[in-house]
């Protein structure tokens, strides 16, 4: 690996003699002036270069390349899709179609009052207002332009005033992500696998002109060979956020130590985002990095009891304590309220709803993990000896519960009750244990609200653009469940459409 | 001068030297055009790659070993079967080992789904083998054409890359020999 790098070390030197490649903290002697983009031997080229084959990504070369230009996606991993690909697949949209013919009353300023609520006003309220008020137009445009598959129900996570996530019918991301590739296959653009942005090269006027690479790249191992691939117009960056950079998700908050597990792909780390960082990219509130309040420390990753506490055992069952059996939140508060009353408490609670709650469970979700992380109780009282629960506390808990379904009040912690939801009678009763996961970076890098990035001057980075969860602001301090999705389609499309309109500086 | 030498000696001298000049060369082309075939037919015989001694752990994993290698050398395919390798490749690499111009272990090489695919071709008996109640791992709900050695090694343990994420019960269900397929 030494030798790899010292190759690579030289070979960016040789370029350096007669240009700026920004961000390689460790040449900054040489300076970020005295470009001469002619001593660099770019080996590949195109109009828009895409880094990242996320839900962003994939939507801004689909963009780019409908508008005219050449479009190349490079991907560090093995598979295209990152944690796009193995997500929960929601999506929300205010005012959609689905919601109008489920009678559900909802507008763009309600999801946008909804996400400043949540990220407790600290959002970019511009940013945000863009992601609420094409949200539908985004939606739309995955079932007319892509062929996306979406439940006909909608389902209302944390945070949300009504329901108004859309679910794909395989209740993954994949089912977006395949079908964005299989458009861009369409078009005649692959995604680069086994290719990782190593930094930004820009001219002597700041501008990005292009990216080296290390191509043939093999996370983990750190080999493969420096290359360089000019960006006639625009750099698109879309490399997601952090979460799984542990080394950096503990320089903003020292509490997400390596025994906090993570529901991100392992190659969610930071590097690209770093290097936009390295030459002037504003950071913007990198501390606030989500835990995803739904996941179970009984299985790996994001796993499936997400797909069960969120649209069934959260709106139709409730969470305890174990150790007193007594509720301790809004069980469809936010996602930072929620985790942060769990992590107040310092140990797994329990999470569980009765068969009619646990009816509404994503596709496939009980089949797979019945037995495993999800567990069935034909009582209250086997459910409280199996987690040793004090069992008066806990029948106490759930007739206080009920008396509030009944009278449709939560008079404890003012939960949203659903207007269908029953009392939790209907046995057998289905649980399972959560405890917090390092899920989604809120910040990231400053961009406007043409994706194009600003740098700490507050002037634009030319030839820049970036979209999804490697930029920051949008959602303040909380990002409400499956407005990223929303966030990345919106955000990548505009980034997509403007890179591709960017004069060539060829 | 020319005439006081005997006859044999200037006829010799002045017809052969070009015709010895040709000669050496042609021997040399020959020679060196033979050397190359049977250097190049002795190197298909894997015994040949461990004259670099950084082959020997590739070699023995598919001489004898319980890895996925060894279930290829059973079926008779040696080593550049899938290490397809031309003159020039060769001599790149012999002047690479000579110089020092190496790594060590070697990165592992990547191989195209449809290279896997050459010589089994059913796969849809492949994943039909594999429809395990809890998923099926060539049939991935979150990628496409997935290539075959994102699990499948020749040279190390095999490893199921879903799971990374996952924990499926077939996963237990399988004994150790899956890591050798």
């Amino acid at each position: 690996m030494k030798k790899e790098m010292g190759r690579r070390d030289f070979i960016k030197g040789m370029a350096l003699s007669g240009v700026a490649v920004a961000g390689v903290t460790t040449l900054a002697g040489c300076g970020s002036g005295s470009a001469d983009s002619t001593s660099i031997e770019w080996v590949e080229e195109a109009d828009v270069l895409v880094i990242g084959s996320g839900f962003a990504g994939l939507a801004a070369a689909i963009e780019a390349t409908n508008a005219g230009a050449t479009v190349k996606i490079i991907e560090k991993m093995e598979m295209p899709g990152g944690n796009s690909t193995i997500n929960g697949g929601g999506m929300a949209a205010a005012a959609s179609p689905l919601q109008a013919k489920l009678g559900i009353d909802d507008s763009p300023e309600k999801m946008l009052e909804d996400m400043l609520f949540a990220g407790l006003y600290l959002n970019h309220v511009e940013k945000a207002r863009v992601v609420a008020e094409k949200s539908t137009e985004a939606v739309q445009w995955t079932i007319d332009y892509l062929g996306v598959e979406w439940r006909d129900q909608l389902i209302q996570f944390g945070g949300h005033s009504v329901p108004r996530s859309y679910q794909t019918t395989n209740a993954s991301g994949s089912g977006i992500v395949k079908k964005q590739l299989a458009k861009l296959k369409e078009l005649g653009v692959e995604v680069g696998t086994g290719r990782k942005m190593e930094s930004f090269v820009s001219d002597n006027e700041g501008r990005i002109i292009g990216i080296e690479i290390i191509d043939n790249y093999k996370f983990g191992e750190e080999s493969g060979q420096s290359k360089y691939i000019k960006a006639n117009k625009a750099v698109v960056l879309t490399s997601g956020g952090f979460g799984n950079d542990i080394m950096m998700r503990q320089q903003q908050d020292p509490r997400l130590t390596e025994e906090l597990d993570c529901t991100n792909q392992r190659g969610a780390t930071g590097e690209a985002m770093r290097e936009a960082l390295k030459i002037d990219a504003v950071p913007v509130q990198l501390s606030w990095i989500q835990l995803g309040p739904w996941a179970s420390p009984d299985e790996k990753g994001f796993g499936y009891v997400p797909n069960f506490s969120v649209p069934a055992a959260c709106p139709w069952g409730i969470m305890v304590d174990p150790e007193t059996g007594k509720r301790f939140v809004n069980e469809l508060t936010d996602r930072k309220r929620k985790a942060d009353a769990i992590v107040q408490l310092g140990h797994p609670i329990i999470n569980f709803c009765d068969s009619v709650g646990a009816a509404k469970a994503a596709p496939g979700v009980m089949d797979n993990a019945l037995g495993k992380s999800i567990l069935e109780f034909s009582t209250l009282d086997e459910m409280a000896k199996h987690y040793n629960i004090p069992v008066t506390n806990l029948k106490e808990t759930v007739a206080k519960y009920n008396s509030y379904v009944q009278n449709g009040e939560d008079l404890e912690f003012g939960k949203p009750i659903p207007p269908t939801a029953q009392p939790l009678t209907n046995a057998p009763y289905y649980a399972a244990r959560i405890y917090p996961k390092v899920h989604h970076c809120m910040g990231g890098i400053m961009v406007n609200a043409q994706a194009q990035v600003v740098n700490l001057d507050d002037e634009i980075i030319p030839g820049l653009y970036a979209a999804g969860e490697v930029t920051g602001g949008t959602h303040g301090a909380c990002r409400l469940g499956t407005v990223a999705t929303t966030d990345c389609i919106v955000c990548g499309r505009i980034a997509g459409q403007n890179a591709a309109k960017e004069e060539s500086w060829v | 001068m020319e005439e006081s030498k005997p006859q044999g000696f200037r006829i010799l001298s002045k017809f052969s030297r070009k015709r010895i000049f040709l000669i050496l060369i042609l021997l040399i082309l020959v020679g060196g055009v033979g050397t190359g075939v049977l250097l190049v037919k002795a190197s298909d015989n894997p015994d040949f790659c461990t004259m670099c001694h950084i082959m020997k752990p590739y070699y023995d994993s598919w001489y004898d070993s319980s890895l996925l290698a060894n279930k290829h050398a059973a079926e008779g395919l040696v080593c550049h079967d899938c290490h397809e390798s031309t003159v020039t490749v060769q001599v790149e690499e012999g002047f690479k080992y000579v110089t020092g111009n190496y790594e060590n272990p070697l990165t592992q090489r990547e191989f195209s789904r449809e290279f896997c695919l050459e010589c089994h071709s059913d796969f849809k008996e492949i994943v039909t083998k594999t429809n395990f109640s809890e998923s099926n791992p060539h049939e991935s709900p979150h990628y496409e054409d997935m290539e075959c050695n994102l699990c499948h090694n020749m040279h190390t343990e095999s490893e199921v890359y879903c799971a990374q994420c996952h924990e499926f019960e077939w996963q237990g269900s399988l004994d150790n020999e899956w890591q050798n397929i």
